[in-house]
């Protein structure tokens, strides 16, 4: 009996044709790509409302006393204006540019529940527009800081449990997001592409989603009895009712800490991902690379205590944190290393990709350095609730996570429209970004250090200065992602064509570049072998 | 003489592997849960549990469809169509020397082709779980090994080796 076994290696792919036209296109998408394109396009239009936000309140900064708003919506800027780049702008922005790559670099035809995926992307505008449309609710927005503290936070207005809701929203659009990469990852990598020759872009998310389910159902819990506390009379952290608001800070920042690397670990593998192309040699220590993403990762979970330093803890709990904390910076270190290692002696070129890396390997350094001067907890007493934390934070997120989106937007762009962007807009875009990022947050450690605390709308006197150099940093800044928004338009309208490796004289690594570009609607019609 | 042909999706994840992954990951989280909810914050618990249920359904349907497979038995007379799926098998047997296979191109651009086997005015779809490319080739195959309508080849072993 001739027993012939045919396509063991194939996916079921009937479930999605092809485009739909109009409408009907992005409401019932299931492919991959296209969802990849409605979380970037989202993320970004809410990294501009978040970034309109941050304009009020540099403007409002750009001199001491009240200008332009009163201090109660200057709260309800500051507060929002991190919810909506955390939630709104960052993670969205990494979990298309996920539902984009994953696939494609591990050889699937799409993401494994794609319905599910449909619906993780359509409850986000939904969550943002119950978000922002608290601002036109009697009491306006939520005041009391992106933490949600209470029990200031329980003060809100009538805007409170719109706010609670939203968020639940976020929570489940992000929870699904992790459990699809998640099942893609293990279910429906090509033959041969076992877990070490993932690519580290993949390795990251695969340990991204693996922190998101671990922290959301927290998050979840914390504001749901913040909600029973404000309407059910209960007393979770209600100290008149033998609660404890310490515990609330306890329970947000178990969640809020992970959520820190949730937003830069996929940056890592982005990075991961171009220096060696541009360096034109492979990635140094790509194995420590997937053992320093996980440490970093378990670390992430006892570290929430130094969030909380001048709460007042044992003097035991201090120094475990502090420890703990400080441990970080080894395997951040191997990674820093190993990405200066990937470049030494490489035959380097420079594209918006490279400039946005290298960018992102000096300017996430000094948030790190930062990071590891707030972790000392008699330094700690002094810089807490200062600027200087608002430096750190942003040095982190800014030229760290959304520099590394940047940077991979700018390295899978040609992939995905088919066209080469123009390098000259986009250095130019870099070139300002680089810059005016500096001159808006650099200072802010000059301010914090000097005492200036976060969070006023006004300040004394001696603070003007480089309050001034901040705020023309930060309209700079933000007038020059106008640029990135015409790169990208321009791009997706059309230019020259782009190859399948896209990178003429690199040798990137990787499935997604076996792919015509733009890469077809299915992705992989046959199942890759991974030698 | 016979001619099997199994037709399987691809699955990186083995069932035990699966099991594995979920039991660790349950674990793994509701460590952390637990350490709140021993401080009296209870509500994670029920959003613990709801995640999981997620995790688990989706894994469930993950690879539920890799239990969608089937088999080709062509013999000199006969040939048999089993399909097995989550709610069972079900068994097609017709007369081969009726039965003719039939690629259908895609009605659309980006869609995707149907392979049928059809006898007597009946169609039974084959491998409609395949890449594009694996369809056509096992299109080749079987109407190399069923023929047309009305004719009978010899059923040979392909000597050039029996994957299509």
């Amino acid at each position: 009996m001739a027993n012939a076994h045919s396509s063991d290696t194939a996916h079921h792919d009937d479930h999605h044709d092809e485009p739909a036209k109009g409408i009907k296109r992005w409401l019932f998408a299931t492919n991959h790509k296209d969802i990849g394109t409605m979380y970037l396009v989202f993320s970004l239009i809410m990294f501009f409302i978040g970034g309109a936000m941050a304009m009020v309140i540099r403007a409002e900064l750009f001199q001491p006393g009240l200008q332009l708003v009163d201090p109660v919506f200057f709260n309800q800027m500051t507060t929002n204006h991190a919810l909506i780049m955390i939630f709104g702008a960052v993670m969205p922005a990494f979990v298309g540019l996920a539902n984009w790559m994953i696939p494609l670099q591990i050889g699937a035809p799409d993401m494994a529940l794609p319905r599910m995926n449909n619906f993780s992307f359509w409850i986000l505008p939904f969550a943002f527009t119950l978000l922002l449309s608290t601002l036109f609710v009697p009491g306006g927005m939520a005041a009391g800081g992106w933490t949600l503290y209470p029990p200031l936070s329980l003060q809100t207005g009538d805007s409170f449990p719109m706010l609670i809701f939203a968020i639940h929203m976020m929570g489940i659009s992000s929870i699904m997001g992790a459990i699809n990469v998640i099942v893609t990852i293990m279910n429906m990598r090509a033959p041969g592409m076992n877990l070490l020759k993932m690519p580290l872009f993949t390795w990251s998310w695969l340990i991204t989603a693996y922190l998101l389910i671990a922290v959301m159902p927290v998050l979840a819990g914390a504001v749901t009895m913040l909600l029973t506390d404000h309407f059910f009379k209960t007393s979770f952290f209600n100290a008149a009712g033998g609660g404890d608001p310490v515990m609330f800070e306890h329970i947000f920042w178990f969640f809020g800490h992970p959520e820190v690397y949730i937003m830069i670990l996929p940056a890592f593998g982005i990075i991961s991902e171009i220096l060696p192309t541009f360096s034109r040699k492979p990635l140094f220590g790509a194995t420590s690379m997937i053992y320093a993403i996980a440490s970093i990762a378990f670390l992430s979970f006892i570290v929430w205590g130094h969030h909380m330093f001048a709460d007042g803890m044992p003097v035991a709990a201090q120094l475990f944190y502090m420890m703990s904390t400080m441990l970080i910076a080894v395997p951040t270190g191997v990674k820093v290393f190993n990405w200066t290692a990937t470049m030494w002696r490489g035959s380097l070129s420079f594209e918006p990709p490279m400039l946005f890396a290298i960018a992102f390997l000096f300017l996430f350094s000094i948030g790190g350095f930062s990071g590891l001067m707030l972790a000392i907890v008699p330094a700690d007493f002094q810089y807490n609730q200062t600027y200087f934390v608002v430096a750190h934070f942003h040095y982190v997120l800014v030229p760290g996570a959304i520099f590394g989106i940047m940077a991979g937007v700018y390295y899978w762009l040609p992939k995905w429209t088919g066209h080469m962007y123009s390098m000259g807009l986009a250095k130019t875009h870099f070139w300002l970004s680089a810059i005016f990022v500096n001159v808006l947050f650099f200072p802010q450690h000059f301010l914090g250090l000097a005492g200036m605390p976060r969070r006023i709308p006004d300040y004394a006197v001696q603070f003007t200065d480089w309050n001034m150099v901040s705020s023309i940093g930060g309209f700079a800044f933000g007038l020059s992602q106008i640029l990135f928004a015409v790169v990208i338009i321009q791009c997706a309208r059309g230019g020259k064509k782009a190859t399948a490796v896209v990178w003429e004289g690199t040798h990137p690594t990787g499935l997604e570049w076996t792919l015509p570009s733009p890469a077809p609607y299915h992705s992989f019609t046959t199942a890759p072998e991974v030698r | 003489m016979e001619q099997r042909i199994e037709l399987a999706p691809n699955c990186s994840l083995k069932p035990v592997g699966a099991l594995l992954f979920f039991g660790s990951t349950c674990l793994f989280s509701l460590g952390f849960a637990l350490v709140f909810v021993f401080q009296g914050l209870w509500p994670v618990l029920p959003f613990w549990a709801l995640e999981m249920l997620a995790l688990g359904l989706a894994l469930r349907a993950s690879m539920q469809r890799g239990k969608y497979t089937q088999t080709v038995l062509i013999t000199d007379s006969q040939i048999s169509l089993v399909t097995r799926s989550r709610r069972g098998a079900q068994k097609q047997e017709f007369a081969r020397h009726w039965a003719k296979v039939r690629l259908r191109s895609p009605p659309r651009r980006n869609g995707s082709s149907r392979l049928t086997i059809e006898t007597c005015g009946v169609a039974y779809e084959v491998g409609s779980f395949l890449t594009e490319e694996d369809r056509c080739r096992l299109a080749e195959r079987l109407r190399y090994l069923v023929g047309g309508m009305n004719e009978s080849p010899p059923l040979e072993i392909d000597r050039k080796g029996d994957r299509i």
